[in-house]
């Protein structure tokens, strides 16, 4: 390299490694599963978890949840009053900073609605996380039963 | 002093009073099954079911008769629960599961549907079939719902939601029937397939 390019090369390299240098991400979805379409259902419901990495004061907040598997996908939050379940819909779930919400059987669920076909045999479902003034987050989910402690 | 007549019969009559208070205290001390529920509440004394009428997917007539004979787990839902029932006819294959892998008896398994609107005999059996090809399901019209829920203290409500659709608000315990066709344990949500196994291995063992 000539020596007149060394410093820029330099500079350049220390840019792109500052860039790429890891710092964690604000929000982190994990654990996220679906379980499987019962045969002539048209919807079920997936859970997840996620945490907020934000600073002391901020907060995040979840509106919405898209795949390109189902038509429409809606938060819903079970409540058992008295014996009785009630499942109503939520409109978004708010993170402080360091907060982890679980989406989590008996609590806080997915409802993912009007499957495409390859829903039905499919073994990862993609989510795409909306939250307000953030960038979207990326998920793929695992099809799959679990028990109420989501093991 | 009495005659020895009176005194063999008062030794007599000791003797058996002492017996007979050491075998109720017996009775009394006896651990039952029944009794000690760690998932949930034991009837006692078990309740007997009043008539009803419901239609099984596979097209039989299920009903008080159909109940005689064996140990039954009710379970009330609807197919377009996301939530709940899936998780709890989930959590019911898991302890038929294993109580099969215990070589225990098993109670048959019963999904009421209390969407008859949307759940068809049929749709609400290939429903619960897919949790376990052993379970069956049943549903009927709204009285005849009410037939066997209301007596069983079993409440069921169509809530509209927003997008247009509606829910089923419904009440979660399984109930046990015995082959007496009568209410015989009640377990609430939540429900945990280690614990139902457990009681029912040894109701089932006991019976």
């Amino acid at each position: 390299m000539p020596p007149r390019c060394r410093l820029p090369a330099l500079l350049a390299l220390a840019f792109v490694a500052a860039a790429g240098c890891s710092r964690p991400p604000a929000l982190a979805v994990t654990d996220a599963w679906v379980r499987p379409l019962p045969p002539g259902q048209h919807m079920t419901a997936g859970y997840l978890r996620v945490r907020f990495n934000g600073a002391a004061g901020e907060s995040a907040r979840l509106t919405g949840v898209e795949s390109p598997l189902f038509g429409a996908i809606e938060l819903h939050e079970t409540r058992l009053v008295d014996g009785v379940n009630r499942m109503r819909p939520v409109a978004g779930v708010t993170l402080g900073a360091g907060e982890t919400v679980e989406f989590a059987p008996g609590g806080l669920h997915l409802m993912l609605m009007r499957p495409s076909d390859t829903a039905r045999g499919a073994t990862e479902i993609p989510l795409v996380l909306h939250f307000d003034g953030r960038d979207s987050v990326r998920v793929q989910a695992l099809v799959g039963q679990r028990g109420p402690d989501g093991g | 002093m009495k005659s020895r007549y009176q005194l063999t019969i008062t030794l007599v009559l000791a003797v058996a009073a002492m017996a007979a208070g050491v075998a109720v205290q017996r009775g009394l001390d006896a651990p039952s099954a029944t009794a000690a529920l760690a998932a949930g509440t034991a009837i006692v004394p078990p309740r007997p079911l009043t008539p009803f009428s419901l239609q099984f997917g596979d097209a039989g007539v299920f009903d008080k008769s159909w109940l005689e004979g064996r140990h039954t787990l009710l379970f009330f839902g609807f197919a377009n629960c996301p939530d709940i029932c899936p998780t709890t006819l989930a959590t019911l294959a898991d302890t038929v599961e294993r109580l099969r892998a215990a070589g225990s008896p098993e109670p048959a398994v019963v999904f009421v549907s209390v969407d008859p609107e949307r759940d068809t005999p049929e749709a609400a059996r290939d429903y619960a079939r897919f949790f376990d090809a052993s379970f069956h399901a049943a549903t009927g019209d709204d009285p005849a719902l009410k037939e066997l829920t209301k007596p069983l203290g079993i409440l069921f409500m169509d809530v509209p939601l927003g997008s247009g659709g509606y829910t089923v608000d419904h009440s979660t315990a399984l109930l046990l029937i015995d082959p007496g066709a009568r209410l015989a344990a009640v377990f609430s949500a939540p429900h945990d397939a280690e614990t139902l196994a457990r009681d029912l291995e040894r109701v089932l063992a006991e019976a």
